[in-house]
């Protein structure tokens, strides 16, 4: 499980740390840095599968567009916490440079020891010998090491960073459009959805339509036709009346497509799952059903929300260890704070649902009080 | 008549020395505002104290509020959004004023009586020193008895706690420009210009039991004239006009 993450130098987040529990819901105002989290994530999984540059032609940026324009250097600074599934912790250090698109320099160490090092110019893994790095490679060189010369602990650091899928762009639009064959794999944005069911076979496929239909009682399958060319076209079928009615995705609603793309994920073998938004879409009846799904799925989950219905079917204590409020400071860098922890905001949910705290608090004033406790808090430190 | 109330401790409405959430008749140590409430009960056109009717008044904690709170947050739809008809900030008035409401109701049809529940807060207390105006806490706290549908609510709301209203008699000119008190003091006991603390300087004896025995013999409840004391009084009436 990844326990914490620590990014300095990409785009707003000029230096933050988000430790990560099983469930995890960031809330804050517009333009706080919420969406920057995730896709910091997200750009952490393609340095680990050595994906950079497609990874920013697919977003449509630059290298320059990733650096924080309030921080002189130019490296951006990555460092992931990480159980292994023996309980062992395992952390990877990386300086990622943006000109070469690849780690300056790698550190993975177990339980405190370092186990793999990388200079730019050599690589070590245990106690072996150095090797030049003979190769061209993107991102992290984990990438483009041989399995078979990684020691385990690393393997599976490795495969669950890379199973990081970022739902962060979700849009019903893409999730309608008609995906080929050769598409296996669902986009940030929710495209090639249908391609990507189209690969959900027997067993997979019942439990996900029965998943499906604890939200929408009248649907009773799911259908991806072939069309000419290898094209994929989803079509939904309901029961209404004992009459049967397939639906195509061009029709389909934009909740339903939303849970059917995020229940389809909550079921694959991924490691986390981020999802910004998550209310989207989403009428009042199944967040309650919405919410419970998120908590029981066997992935990591990290979603954004501005609603306090989502936040209210969360139960107080998991409330206190899920929700982190992200704010922005005057200067412009992103910071997190548990939200409940922030000691007024904790008594409110005496009188209380979790969602009831958020929208009875003063976001704004909640903002400068955060800035005011980071400042004592750093003085604090500084003196002691 | 059943008076409910519910307050912040025994130098305001009062507390129960009975170990229980909630109290009345001996079980129900009186503080110096029920006794100020009291006063204007008797000069109101309910005409008599209701301190010889040993169950008249009965108090309700806050922490007995916040256990009927643990019950309503189960019903997690059941829940209040901040809006046009309260702002941010004010949920606690607003739910306390909401359980009490419904607190209220459950004595009414127990005693087969009608009742006024009166909620004190102070106005600008340290527990809710951060933002939030006087005038959307007494907004909430109204809205939070109709939640309960409960009409009778009264909001009790000093600004900015209850001393300023005692201090109006207190001072040197009593009862002259008392409306000024409301923003000159705070609410916040550290301050060097805490209403606690003026107070102190000019009554010899501010416990509870000394600030009973000043209300009792020495304030002339008629002549206070300060906006947070009179909206509580034109509350206050205007529930016993609809009993």
């Amino acid at each position: 499980m990844i326990k914490k993450i620590t990014i300095k130098n990409f785009k707003s987040l000029a230096e933050i740390i988000i430790p990560l529990d099983k469930f995890n819901c960031l809330i804050g105002m517009n333009g706080a840095g919420k969406t920057t989290i995730l896709q910091a994530l997200d750009f952490i999984a393609h340095i680990l599968t050595g994906e950079v540059k497609i990874w920013l032609e697919n977003r449509g940026w630059t290298a320059h567009d990733l650096n924080c324009k309030l921080r002189k250097e130019s490296n951006i600074t990555l460092f992931v916490e990480y159980q292994t599934d023996n309980g062992s912790s395992l952390a990877w250090i990386a300086h990622f440079n943006r000109t070469s698109l690849r780690c300056a320099s790698e550190t993975v160490f177990l339980n405190a020891e370092p186990i793999l090092q990388n200079t730019g110019q050599k690589y070590r893994i245990l106690s072996k010998p150095s090797n030049d790095i003979s190769f061209i490679y993107e991102g992290s060189i984990l990438s483009q090491l041989k399995p078979s010369e990684l020691p385990d602990p690393i393997l599976e650091f490795l495969g669950a960073i890379r199973r990081i899928r970022s739902l962060e762009l979700l849009s019903p639009h893409l999730m309608r459009k008609r995906a080929r064959t050769n598409d296996v794999d669902i986009g940030a944005g929710g495209e090639k959805l249908s391609a990507y069911l189209y690969g959900i076979k027997g067993q997979d496929k019942n439990r996900l339509i029965g998943l499906l239909k604890g939200f929408y009682p009248n649907l009773v399958d799911y259908k991806i036709s072939s069309m000419k060319a290898g094209w994929k076209k989803l079509s939904a079928i309901e029961i209404f009346d004992n009459q049967k009615l397939e639906t195509e995705a061009a029709h389909l609603s934009d909740g339903l497509l939303r849970i059917l793309a995020i229940l389809a994920q909550a079921e694959s073998d991924r490691s986390l799952i981020l999802l910004d938004e998550i209310e989207n879409g989403i009428n009042p009846e199944i967040i309650e059903k919405l919410v419970e799904t998120l908590l029981a799925s066997q992935q990591q989950i990290l979603v954004t929300t501005h609603s306090p219905m989502i936040l209210n079917y969360l139960e107080d204590e998991t409330a206190r260890e899920s929700v982190q409020y992200i704010y922005k400071t005057p200067a412009g860098e992103t910071r997190a704070r548990h939200f409940f922890e922030i000691p007024r905001v904790g008594e409110k949910l005496r009188w209380m649902g979790p969602g009831e705290a958020f929208v009875d608090t003063d976001l704004r004033a909640l903002t400068e009080e955060c800035i005011a406790l980071d400042l004592a808090e750093s003085s604090g430190n500084a003196s002691a | 008549m059943i008076v409910l109330l519910s307050g912040e401790g025994p130098t305001d409405l009062g507390r129960c020395n009975n170990s229980q959430g909630q109290c009345s008749g001996v079980d129900f140590d009186v503080g110096p505002m029920t006794l100020l409430l009291d006063r204007l009960i008797e000069s109101s056109r309910f005409g008599y104290s209701l301190l010889d009717f040993p169950e008249a008044y009965r108090y309700v904690s806050e922490t007995a509020l916040a256990q009927r709170v643990a019950d309503r947050k189960r019903q997690k739809r059941n829940t209040f959004l901040v809006g046009k008809k309260h702002g941010e900030e004010t949920g606690y008035f607003y739910i306390n004023a909401w359980m009490l409401g419904e607190i209220a109701q459950e004595h009414e049809a127990e005693a087969n009586d009608m009742a006024v529940a009166v909620l004190f807060r102070d106005g600008d207390g340290t527990r809710s020193a951060k933002s939030g105006i006087w005038r959307d806490k007494w907004n909430s706290m109204k809205q939070g008895f109709l939640r309960a549908q409960f009409e009778r609510g009264v909001p009790m709301l000093p600004k900015p706690k209850s001393e300023a209203w005692l201090l109006c008699a207190a001072k040197p000119n009593p009862y002259q420009n008392c409306a000024d008190l409301e923003n000159a003091l705070s609410g916040n006991d550290d301050s060097p210009n805490s209403a606690k603390k003026q107070l102190g300087d000019i009554l010899p004896d501010t416990s509870a039991e000394g600030l009973k025995t000043w209300v009792e013999t020495a304030l002339d409840i008629d002549r206070i004239d300060m906006p947070s004391f009179n909206q509580f009084k034109q509350s206050l009436e205007k529930a016993i006009e609809s009993l």
